[in-house]
């Protein structure tokens, strides 16, 4: 049997990865503070604070309400962090090959491998 | 020296925490040492118009006191929400154990294996212990969460 060498080369993302936001760099561009932005948006300052310390995870809701308030996409507010939790892994793996050849087709290859082959058999 | 920045929700729990202490430390000794089966019926009335009659006190002048120092009103939004479902959860989950403890300790006593189920004095002793145990538990978690997360 013919023997075929693959290369799978993926990107393993990891379970976990963080969600991040730009929220103070941005509130600070438009001069605003935590309690006028809290405000807007309809939470306590508290609120403010934990989402800009990552402590706390805003709803959709909430998140695309500060978006609106701050004037931006939501995509350039809130992020994952993927840089540090991916990596790229190479794997070699033998798949068999399982289609027949013709007999016109055979190379010196191929028939030291079927030598092999049914030599291993007898 | 810095400053602890505490917010009014903070002050509320603090509040509920000071409460159950005092009721613990004033009134709870009234049901040790007292058995209610020895107690009058006026007495006992007398003893839960006390304890209304300070609940209302308490809470009427801390609640003033706390608005006239914070004018702002407290906007409750979804990690408050998120929050008081929390600390729910562990106190639903402490009181259950408690019940259960408290169950099983009676089945396990001699009352029960000799004449049947009798529950003695100490019951309601117990149950206010439990109630205002866990009612402190639950207000000082919330705090913990309010002040971490």
């Amino acid at each position: 049997m013919l023997n075929l060498r693959i290369n799978y080369t993926y990107i393993e993302h990891h379970r976990y990865m963080k969600l991040k936001n730009s929220i103070k760099e941005k509130r600070q561009k438009r001069k605003l503070t935590q309690q006028e932005l809290a405000d807007l948006v309809g939470v306590s300052r508290q609120t403010i604070i934990s989402i800009e310390r990552y402590r706390y995870k805003p709803s959709l809701e909430l998140g695309l309400r500060m978006a609106h308030v701050l004037e931006l996409d939501i995509n350039k507010l809130f992020y994952l962090d993927l840089e540090k939790n991916t990596t790229i892994k190479t794997i070699e793996k033998s798949k068999p090959i399982t289609e027949s050849k013709k007999f016109q087709d055979f190379k010196e290859k191929d028939w030291k491998n079927l030598w092999v082959d049914l030599k291993n058999k007898l | 020296m810095t400053s602890i920045n505490i917010s009014k929700k903070e002050i509320y729990i603090i509040i509920d925490i000071v409460f159950s202490i005092l009721l613990i430390i004033i009134f709870l000794p009234f049901f040790y040492n007292n058995s209610i089966s020895h107690l009058t019926n006026s007495e006992v009335i007398s003893k839960v118009i006390q304890v209304i009659i300070f609940s209302i006190v308490f809470f009427s002048t801390t609640y003033a006191l706390l608005e006239i120092k914070f004018k702002r009103k407290i906007i409750k939004d979804e990690r408050d929400y998120l929050i008081s479902s929390k600390t729910y959860k562990l106190s639903y989950l402490i009181y259950n154990i408690c019940l259960f403890w408290i169950i099983g300790h009676y089945l396990d006593g001699n009352s029960f294996k000799n004449n049947g189920l009798e529950f003695d004095d100490s019951i309601i002793f117990i149950l206010l212990i439990v109630i205002t145990g866990v009612s402190i538990v639950k207000s000082s978690y919330q705090l913990y969460v309010y002040r971490t997360s």
